[in-house]
């Protein structure tokens, strides 16, 4: 059994945030302003920010649901409803509030409209449209093209285009005209946050590792609910300067850190132990997560705000080539010195699973970079077996330990 | 070749019109692309409505996950079924669609793909963007083709295709008909005939079944019905409706009423008249639930459908989340209906068993 450390104090503080978060949807609506529902994949929310528009993110409410355990009501109601369960889990969580299931934190702030980017998924879209039906709320949509080969032109100037408009819209929603100074400002907050957040990540790449991946997840927050917004400015600076000491300290995640490893797909929230499973009984840590890199992955451009808030719009991994995930991957676990690739598929979610198994085999054969997929879901319980997860973690492990020892 | 030959053996009937017409073949997924470039550009057009029973190759590479349409063609792609096929165009309408082309990129990167973009909504901007889409496809397919194509070709093909679509409207407008002259078993099959064949053949086809009506196709009684969804690949589920008891007399289906409900309008412009024509049809992958209701409940209005079966594919995303409300939205307006999940290959008694009880419920 290794000895893991305690979390990291900011890690600890994103519970304050969340609830202060949430809370500040309901303050917005006091003081007359406006609530959006927004896919939390970039939609430009910096605009937003600047619009006094408070933004929440239904798919962190479900993951926030999914840690406290608190789904299955919720996925009882949509379900009864016929929304089956093969459908995305966190769409079914609150699909089944939106339904009159009881949910955690008296629920979310209902909005005044809502924000869907196309950009991850297919399902961003119909799930964004069932909920404006039942909100009766107005649906704004930014439409991002796959990307096939790389960002071009024409991409950025027809999303550019839709930004132009959509900051119409909202503007006739709100009534008032969006100040270009204060978008500047917003997206000059957004970069700093992406760096400063990604400066931390970064530091993983010491030995031993100073941050897992338990507190990654928590940390991220801040940046895909106020990016564009001083908080999360303010977080990730204390953030940073924590992750900086331990460096300096040399304190790692575990006391011995054996394995390094990367982790693909999204986190299974409900049963966030998994990785201490690995930390206590490995000494097997999370160094990257393709996950918690891909907010602020790419930093904007205060002097040019439209077009470098559609060039993040459209760069995002799931929206580029599957090749670029895969040499992502190679890059990474190269400069983070790792030892191999944890892929977490989820039965519900196809953008962010469906890549593995083709994946796997090229890291593995290409690159000789040992990969395991595990299969379950990343918010419903139900579909998570924890016995067969653990066996076949054990037979990856072992598996590592033999590489080493050649 | 027969319409039940080519529906046996699609692969087989598409190699062989490719030969003796001496084109190349370009394999499309038929949802909302349009077929009339693959056409114009003199290229054999092989609509992707195969079905596989056996995985082995694809569960390498994709998880079972996926809907088993992209699993199938995944499957025939791996074990080299599809090596005559030139070019794939892949329409991005849905996540397993998106995979499976990043996967056969990754598994054969010199393959050419197309990957087919939609807007999801219907103003200028959408419009403008998915008209130079459709420019960059035009080009993409003169590429492959044997022979020299043209804007005039182009007007040429679009004018065959409506001709089709005049025919297959006519022929449809029949089943409102109280006893209709044939089953929606006989239409299904013709509808997907409609994606393989040449469409001039096609359109002789259906000049010579209209003329001689009565000889065609087999009359059956049942429960009006009406089916909802994205294409019915193997008819075998149709007939399994109409044995219970159900007449399918309209659908809601890319391979079917979606293709031929509206002429693709010649403008001047053509290639804008042919975005329009396409970002304009109901479909769930880019249009709101309530434009979906508003077509499958004009429909079922017109055809006097009492009752709606939503046949929807294991795993299909765009589909099943449009369900429920447009259950509700029905059931509003006095039409019940049923989901009809399958997955290939089926289980006829199960699926029987709950067509039979809601025909039943019906009578
Ligand atoms: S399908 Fe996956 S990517 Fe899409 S909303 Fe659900 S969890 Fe997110
Ligand atoms: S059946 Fe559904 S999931 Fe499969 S390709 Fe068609 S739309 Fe996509």
């Amino acid at each position: 059994m290794k000895k893991v450390r305690r979390s990291l104090r900011a890690a600890r503080r994103i519970t304050n945030f969340v609830i202060a978060h949430y809370l500040s949807a309901i303050e917005a609506h006091r003081r007359n302003k406006w609530v959006a529902w927004c896919t939390a994949v970039p939609p430009p929310i910096e605009i937003l920010y600047a619009m006094d528009i408070q933004p929440l993110f239904p798919e962190n409410y479900a993951c926030v649901c999914a840690v406290r355990k608190e789904t299955m009501e919720l996925f009882r109601k949509s379900e009864a409803d016929g929304y089956l369960q093969d459908l995305c889990s966190y769409a079914r969580c609150v699909i089944g509030f939106l339904l009159g299931g009881k949910a955690p934190l008296g629920g979310m702030e209902k909005p005044d409209f809502l924000l869907s980017t196309k950009n991850v998924c297919s399902i961003y879209l119909k799930w964004w449209q069932v909920m404006s039906h039942y909100l009766k709320k107005p649906l704004l949509i930014l439409d991002c093209p796959r990307i096939t080969d790389k960002i071009e032109k024409y991409h950025i100037e027809y999303v550019k285009d839709q930004l132009v408009s959509l900051i119409e819209e909202l503007e006739k929603i709100t009534g008032e005209s969006l100040d270009i100074n204060r978008l500047r400002s917003s997206v000059e907050l957004s970069r700093k946050a992406a760096e400063l957040w990604h400066k931390s990540l970064d530091l993983r790449k010491n030995k031993p590792c100073p941050m897992g991946v338990t507190d990654a997840s928590a940390a991220m927050f801040p940046y895909v609910v106020s990016a564009g917004a001083r908080d999360a400015v303010e977080y990730y600076k204390m953030l940073y300067e924590e992750v900086k000491n331990r460096v300096k300290e040399g304190i790692g995640v575990v006391d011995e850190e054996k394995y390094r490893l990367v982790l693909s797909g999204i986190p299974y929230w409900h049963n966030l132990r998994l990785f201490n499973y690995l930390e206590e009984k490995y000494g097997a840590v999370f160094v990257y997560e393709l996950y918690t890199a891909t907010w602020g992955i790419y930093k904007p451009d205060p002097s040019k705000p439209l077009e470098s808030l559609a060039y993040k719009s459209l760069f995002n991994p799931i929206n580029l080539p599957g090749e670029w995930t895969v040499e992502w991957i190679v890059k990474v676990m190269k400069e983070y010195d790792a030892d191999g690739v944890i892929m977490l598929s989820s039965r519900s979610c196809k953008a962010t699973s469906l890549l593995h198994p083709a994946a796997q085999k090229v890291l593995s054969k290409e690159y000789d970079i040992p990969c395991l997929i595990i299969e379950a879901d990343h918010t419903d319980e139900r579909a998570y077996s924890d016995a067969q997860v653990k066996v076949r973690l054990d037979a990856f492990m072992e598996m590592l330990e033999a590489r080493k020892e050649k | 070749m027969n319409i039940d030959d080519l529906l046996n053996d699609p692969i087989q009937y598409v190699k062989k019109t490719a030969q003796s017409c001496g084109r190349n073949v370009v394999a499309f997924f038929p949802v909302g692309v349009p077929i009339e470039l693959i056409h114009a550009a003199n290229l054999q057009q092989f609509p992707l409505i195969i079905m596989s029973e056996d995985f082995s190759a694809a569960d390498a590479y994709m998880h079972t996950f996926a809907c088993s349409l992209s699993r199938s063609v995944l499957q025939k792609f791996l074990s080299g079924d599809l090596d005559f096929v030139k070019a794939f165009i892949i329409p991005d309408i849905c996540d397993s669609l998106w995979s499976l082309y990043n996967i056969v990129k990754l598994t054969d990167p010199n393959r050419k793909l197309y990957l087919f973009h939609y807007p999801p909504k219907k103003d200028d901007k959408s419009l403008n963007y998915f008209k130079g889409e459709i420019i960059k496809l035009w080009e993409f397919l003169k590429e492959l083709s044997l022979s020299q194509s043209s804007e005039e070709i182009l007007k040429d093909s679009i004018t065959k295709f409506n001709e089709q679509r005049k025919l297959l409207r006519k022929l449809n407008n029949m089943r409102k008909s109280n006893s209709p002259p044939f089953s929606g078993t006989d239409f299904f099959k013709l509808m997907l005939a409609a994606f393989f064949m040449p469409v001039e053949h096609h359109i002789d086809m259906l000049n010579s079944i209209l003329g001689n009506i009565e000889k065609w196709g087999t009359k059956k009684e049942g429960v009006r019905l009406l089916v909802s969804g994205h294409m019915v690949e193997n008819v075998a589920l149709i007939e399994l409706i109409e044995e219970s008891g159900g007449l399918i007399v309209a659908d809601d289906m890319d391979i079917g009423s979606r293709h031929f409900s509206q002429d693709l309008a010649v403008r001047k412009d053509i290639f804008a008249g042919i975005a329009e024509h396409y970002l304009m049809t109901p479909s769930p992958y880019r249009h709101s639930v309530e434009d979906r209701a508003e077509y499958i409940l004009k429909l079922a209005k017109e055809f006097d459908a009492s009752g709606v079966i939503f046949l929807i594919r294991k795993f299909c995303d765009p589909y099943l989340f449009d369900y429920p409300i447009l259950r509700r939205m029905l059931e509003e307006e006095g039409i019940p209906s049923l989901l009809l999940e399958y997955e290939f290959p089926f289980s006829a008694a199960i699926l029987r068993n709950r067509v039979e009880a809601f025909i039943e419920m019906l009578r």
